[in-house]
């Protein structure tokens, strides 16, 4: 227990006044890092500039340093519009807040006013994609992303009893209808019925966790918007370990911290967030260690 | 005054939710009408369809003897020299007409450095009639794999 309170003594004096000053640090972090694995050219003045702001400390406080880091996230999402991801949008939502809130009287609150509505919206429009697709509702998106989605490969081997090989065998009829061009001929994919189930039960409980966040965040219901923190850390906790994206998750914990009311919590987001490159690769490590080294063996 | 500080406060509390919704509103119609992949363009469509960019298919088709069929996938695996990886990548995510007609270009034009697959077929075959390009998705029914049109053919004269 001693080690817990000093953890928790430790979030507290990263937590000093002014609380804003350390989300613009935590931004400029995950500025500095996200998206380094599909590099772009463009991304190059943006990381600089959240390098220089976090090698010299006053200019994370520069109206006109933020200002440049909006314009060049702006510009460099124009420039990929359609190649990027929601979580890449959402960088840059968020350092253009990170510079109103730099140009405000009230950077707090209006990074937690955003922060607030941002999350609730990104999972409201999150949650009715599920229904427009049409490929959610019957399981078969979450289906077919098990069986040739190599990053899904516990949760196939775990929820759908399926082998390595079988799933290797999936990936290798893909890859041939794909080079081939025989567009019209269907190609016969190895499942079970437990992995049509298992399917069809995390799709549905998925659009129930995103619903709930959304409506949490976003809609005037008291005792649904006080369990807000609670339900946003039960959907990273149960999606980021089964799909580790880093880069989402860091920046919904450190939304998650700015808007939280409760001290408690906003240590728990804290916490998550510093220790996220240990929890959430550890159950695929596991996973790995457990079918390459041990039952290979 | 007051219409300033109405400014202000729109700048500080609207603007960026205003702007998600827009932008994710914006990709739906896309998505619906364009064929944008719903995983991009910032409509938080990620995760919830099978039609990504990773898993689209652009199909050339030209009438030989026998009628030939080359998928891009395979052919930029083999020769990323004739289409970029990018390009390609950008035009089965967003494969507009204009951008089907760019691609299928790239594939007839030769250039002093590169001689384009089609090019080389149609002069060793007899090959008559335009080059089709078409954009395909993949779907997932009855435990099999297959792809589905997202656009009609594009016609593109070498």
């Amino acid at each position: 227990m001693i080690w817990v309170k000093q953890w928790n003594q430790w979030l507290g004096s990263l937590m000093q006044p002014p609380v804003y000053l350390m989300v613009l640090r935590l931004t400029t972090i995950l500025l500095l890092l996200h998206g380094i694995d599909h590099w772009r050219w463009t991304m190059l003045p943006e990381k600089l500039l959240a390098l220089a702001m976090m090698v010299n400390v006053p200019l994370v406080r520069d109206r006109w340093a933020w200002l440049a880091m909006g314009i060049f996230l702006v510009v460099n999402n124009l420039w990929h519009w359609s190649a990027l991801v929601n979580h890449e949008y959402l960088y840059t939502y968020w350092g253009l807040v990170c510079a109103l809130a730099v140009w405000s009287r009230t950077p707090k609150q209006v990074l937690r006013w955003n922060a607030r509505w941002i999350i609730g919206l990104c999972f409201l429009f999150a949650t009715l994609w599920k229904f427009l697709g049409g490929e959610y509702l019957d399981g078969s998106f979450l289906h077919l992303t098990f069986l040739l989605d190599h990053r899904l490969a516990m949760g196939a081997v775990l929820f759908g009893g399926l082998d390595l090989a079988t799933l290797a065998e999936n990936r290798q009829i893909f890859d041939t209808l794909q080079a081939s061009g025989a567009v019209l001929e269907p190609q016969q994919l190895a499942t079970t019925t437990r992995m049509a189930v298992a399917s069809v039960v995390l799709s549905y409980w998925t659009i129930l966790i995103e619903g709930l966040v959304a409506a949490s965040f976003l809609l005037p219901l008291r005792r649904l918007h006080r369990k807000r923190d609670w339900l946003l850390i039960i959907f990273v906790l149960t999606t980021y370990t089964v799909i580790p994206v880093l880069g989402f998750g860091a920046l919904l914990m450190v939304m998650g911290f700015i808007q939280a009311k409760n001290n408690a919590i906003a240590r728990l987001y804290l916490g998550l967030l510093i220790t996220m490159p240990l929890w959430m690769p550890l159950p695929q490590g596991l996973f790995w260690v457990i079918q390459n080294l041990i039952l290979s063996a | 005054m007051i219409l300033k500080q109405s400014l202000l406060k729109f700048f500080k509390t609207g603007a960026i939710p205003l702007l998600l919704s827009t932008i994710a509103i914006r990709q739906i119609i896309l998505v619906n009408t364009a064929g944008l992949s719903p995983w991009h363009g910032g409509g938080f469509g990620m995760f919830a369809s099978i039609d990504r960019d990773e898993r689209r298919m652009v199909t050339a088709q030209i009438e030989c003897d026998p009628t030939e069929t080359l998928a891009l996938p395979g052919l930029i695996a083999e020769s990323p020299e004739v289409v970029k990886p990018q390009t390609y990548i950008h035009i089965s995510t967003f494969p507009t007409d204009a951008q089907l007609q760019r691609l299928g270009q790239l594939l007839v034009t030769n250039t002093p450095e590169v001689k384009q697959p089609i090019a080389a077929l149609a002069s060793e075959k007899p090959c008559d009639g335009p080059l089709q390009m078409q954009a395909w998705r993949l779907i997932y029914e009855d435990g099999a794999i297959s792809y589905d049109p997202i656009t009609e053919p594009v016609e593109v004269q070498p």
